[in-house]
């Protein structure tokens, strides 16, 4: 028999009363509010312009959400670690440039040109891993250096002019249709699945989650905190190439000016998402769920012909409120701690 | 500061308890002006709590404190400072990127600031130096008061906290082992310090490990144990020997133990073991045994632990496991190799609090419960439900937070997160911190349990009462190194205390 002192024990009856029943610990999931906000939004907006539901727009946000989805996740595991990636949209800019560049300059096949734009992508990653983890260095100010120097290399490569005559097999990437849905949305779906299944369902992912939400304990647990840290540096960059690589089969040109700002929206979209700021907490179907929101506050407001000026008003506002539900809820986590 | 005679801190009916436990019960207490008053007690005696009470950092749970004959309001630091109490803690609040003088005046101005214009606002450089400079000068100590305070080795920093309360002109002056950190030059100024806001009609209470020193200094000296004042002393009667024995109180109560395994095998041996602030180190643990980890704080008893476990760079000597070469370079190895370290700060090295009690239970061997990697939440949930079972973890559900339990429970659980990974060796660190006392109870029955199937265990504690409870043999710690090898048939907290002062010992 335990032989625990009374107060410990109330303390529990205590908690199990807050416990409560599936339903209600369904209900404090912040997942649920997310995903229950993009069915009230998306209900609405149906109902106010029919047009909106309609398959060319469904395509349309499709292949928009799965540009920066994937780097949402990207940018989502890095985080979970308990760093951050302010590189991603700029990564993102230069690998349109350099998978174009590849292709038409360097004279390669499509398939080479993505591969070395993906090689050179996950390198950076890798940098930024060993940076981090090795030298200690704050994650925030390696991952700016990056977002500076990949914003620089993108206009230098191409002289600010786009680079045009990219193979057909970009476009074919990121304008075919699976059963009338995108396949860049496909793909962004099977990314999703991928990280859910690391996360939830392979013991290396739980072990980042260990580490992001106490590296020390982590690593007297035996837990090689570093390696972990490093392979999510490597797959947001990778997943930051390949958004790339959609980008230019999108635009069939390799622009040297998309990606600016993405970083911020994938970070939004992770934080919406319930992913916590300091690390160790957040789960896919949440930041899946913060991007299909996020795509969704946009091109409704397109569709409702907002005055584009407002929409980063209203998507600050989201952003601020999911920002203030997280600190509630690790204030009452705390507080019973 | 008014000089003469007269009470400056007088306590009425002051306790603290945390729930159950009472930490401090003190009826009545008057500290006289012009007094050095000596505080010794164990570790847990209730020494830090009695000094929060007064410096206004712990509530107290009933009771007054009065200052100067004003009552404190309890849990407020500032109005304590207010009344003119000063406190120089072991672990210095000092802000390391700031400068010597900023730091002495934190949180005031010096007094030239007043005659400048717009002196309530601006800060006021020159000003403060040379209020530093005085400051230093008074105490008595050599540096550079425009140097950041994180450049400075770790005795000037003690010094510069000592002046920083100096500076605050107080009545009662707190400190908390102030000579732990300091050569024997700057331990002379500060007794020597002492000895002057004393004889100024200040009262200054003093808390040490160091038994001579003490005794030495203090013109009274009272022993805590268990939260209670067992002695009032005057100099003449606080011999060493009299005070450990009102220390250590009662002769203690044994349990039973599984006795110490006879020729079973060696499983861990260290030759000439070294680290940054540990060794050399000759140490052999046996299959079965529990051997205790005596020793004052600094003493390396948590270096030992953590540079057997790889989570501390080994910089010279050998060990063998199980008589192959052990070099664990990060703790992944020592778990890999059957080592397991049960750490310290429950919350800050164990437990990832936010996190439910079934991924804390299985945090040490997820990959022994995922096939190719691959983690099913059925095996996962299967075995956390094992752990929670056989340790008897009282919980509502294995899915809840682990911060909602209790310290016994939560510490239960980093147990049996270490149980499960079939160590040979397990690595304890304060085993009982912050665990109510029938929790403690279990976990000592689970440490003779483990044992009994042939672990080997190395338990470091600050509680000797506990060590020499549940260990076959206890090695003694000082200044990085063991000073002595004890087998229970001749343990005896004198012999220990004795050791773990720095003296050597024939065993």
């Amino acid at each position: 028999m335990s032989t625990d002192t009374v107060p410990a024990g109330q303390r529990e009856q205590a908690a199990s009363t807050a416990d409560g029943s599936a339903l209600s610990r369904l209900a404090r999931s912040p997942e649920v509010g997310v995903v229950l906000a993009c069915v009230l939004l998306f209900t609405g907006l149906a109902i106010a312009k029919p047009a909106f539901a309609g398959a060319v727009n469904l395509q349309n946000m499709g292949t928009d959400l799965a540009q920066y989805g994937v780097i949402a996740i990207g940018e989502s595991l890095v985080i979970l670690t308990g760093g951050i990636d302010l590189s991603v949209g700029a990564l993102l800019g230069l690998s349109v440039v350099l998978a174009a560049w590849f292709n038409v300059k360097a004279g390669m096949p499509a398939g080479p040109a993505i591969l070395c734009t993906l090689a050179l992508t996950g390198l950076v990653g890798w940098i930024h891993g060993l940076a981090v983890t090795k030298l200690a260095m704050p994650p925030f100010v390696t991952t700016l250096v990056t977002y500076t120097v990949a914003q620089g290399a993108a206009l230098a490569i191409t002289s600010g002019i786009p680079v045009v005559g990219i193979s057909g097999l970009f476009s074919d990437l990121s304008q075919t249709f699976v059963a009338q849905v995108p396949l860049p949305a496909v793909l962004f779906a099977v990314t999703a699945v991928a990280a859910w299944f690391f996360l939830e369902r392979t013991y290396a992912g739980r072990q980042v989650y260990a580490v992001g939400g106490n590296k020390e304990a982590a690593r007297l647990a035996g837990i090689r905190g570093d390696r972990r840290i490093i392979a999510m540096y490597v797959t947001s960059s990778l997943l930051a190439g390949f958004g790339g690589v959609l980008v230019a089969g999108r635009m069939g040109v390799g622009s040297p000016t998309v990606g600016v700002g993405w970083e911020l929206s994938a970070i939004a979209a992770a934080v919406i998402g319930g992913v916590s700021l300091v690390g160790g907490q957040g789960r896919i179907l949440g930041i899946v769920a913060g991007a299909v929101l996020l795509e969704l506050i946009n091109d409704g407001m397109i569709a409702l012909a907002v005055n584009a000026d407002y929409t980063n008003i209203v998507l600050g506002v989201v952003l601020g409120l999911a920002i203030l539900a997280d600190r509630l809820r690790a204030r009452r986590l705390s507080r019973r701690g | 500061m008014t000089s003469g005679s007269g009470t400056a801190i007088a306590l009425r009916g002051v306790s603290k308890s945390y729930g159950p436990v009472t930490v401090l019960d003190l009826p009545e207490l008057d500290l006289t002006r012009g007094q050095i008053v000596g505080v010794v007690g164990e570790n847990g005696a209730g020494k830090s709590t009695l000094m929060g009470v007064l410096s206004g950092t712990v509530t107290p749970s009933t009771g007054e404190v009065l200052v100067d004959g004003r009552p404190l309001h309890g849990g407020r630091p500032d109005h304590a400072r207010a009344l003119g109490v000063a406190l120089v803690a072991q672990e210095f609040p000092l802000v390391g990127q700031l400068s010597v003088a900023e730091n002495l005046l934190l949180g005031r101005r010096p007094a030239s600031a007043d005659q400048r214009p717009l002196g309530r606002w601006l800060f006021d450089r020159g000003g403060t130096r040379r209020a530093a400079r005085e400051l230093l000068d008074e105490v008595g100590v050599q540096a550079d008061v425009d140097q950041p305070v994180e450049q400075l080795p770790v005795p000037v920093r003690q010094m510069i906290e000592i002046a920083k309360a100096w500076g605050q002109r107080p009545l009662v002056l707190i400190l908390d082992e102030p000579t732990s950190s300091l050569g024997p030059v700057e331990a002379r100024q500060v007794l020597d310090l002492a000895k002057r806001h004393a004889a100024a009609g200040g009262c200054v209470l003093f808390i040490g490990h160091r038994l001579d020193e003490v005794r030495e200094l203090a013109d009274r000296v009272i022993v805590l144990r268990s939260g209670r004042l067992v002695a009032d002393l005057t100099p003449a009667e606080a011999t060493e020997e009299r005070l450990i024995r009102e220390m250590v109180g009662s002769e203690l109560t044994r349990i039973d133990v599984t006795p110490p395994p006879a020729d079973r095998a060696t499983v861990l041996s260290a030759r000439g073991l070294t680290a940054d602030g540990l060794g050399p180190v000759d140490l052999d643990l046996r299959a079965g045994e529990i051997v205790g980890v005596a020793g004052l704080m600094g003493s390396g008893r948590s270096r030992l632990l953590h540079t057997l476990m790889g989570a501390q760079p080994r910089t010279g000597g050998t060990v063998t496991l199980g008589g192959t070469d052990f070099h664990p370079r990060h703790p992944a190895d020592a778990v890999e190799a059957g080592i397991g370290l049960v750490p310290e700060d429950r919350k800050q090295q164990s437990l990832v609090l936010t996190h439910s009690v079934r991924w804390n239970a299985t945090l040490a061997t997820l990959r022994g419960i995922s096939r190719r990697g691959v983690l099913t939440p059925r095996a996962d949930k299967a075995h956390a439900g094992r752990i929670v079972k056989d340790l008897k973890v009282r919980l509502h559900s294995p899915e809840q937070p682990i911060g909602n339990l209790s310290g016994g429970n939560q510490q239960k659980v980093v147990f049996g997160r270490w149980l499960a990974a079939r160590p040979r060796v397990l690595l304890l660190d304060e085993p009982t911190r912050g665990v109510d006392v029938g929790a403690k109870a279990d976990i000592y029955r689970l440490i003779d349990d483990a044992a009994k199937e042939g672990l080997a265990v190395l338990a470091a504690s600050s509680e000797l009462e506990e060590l020499l409870w549940i260990c076959h043999r206890i090695v003694v710690m000082a200044h990085g190194r063991i000073v002595a090898d004890i087998p229970r048939d001749r343990f005896s907290k004198e012999l220990i205390m004795t050791a773990a002062a720095g003296t050597e010992v024939s065993t």
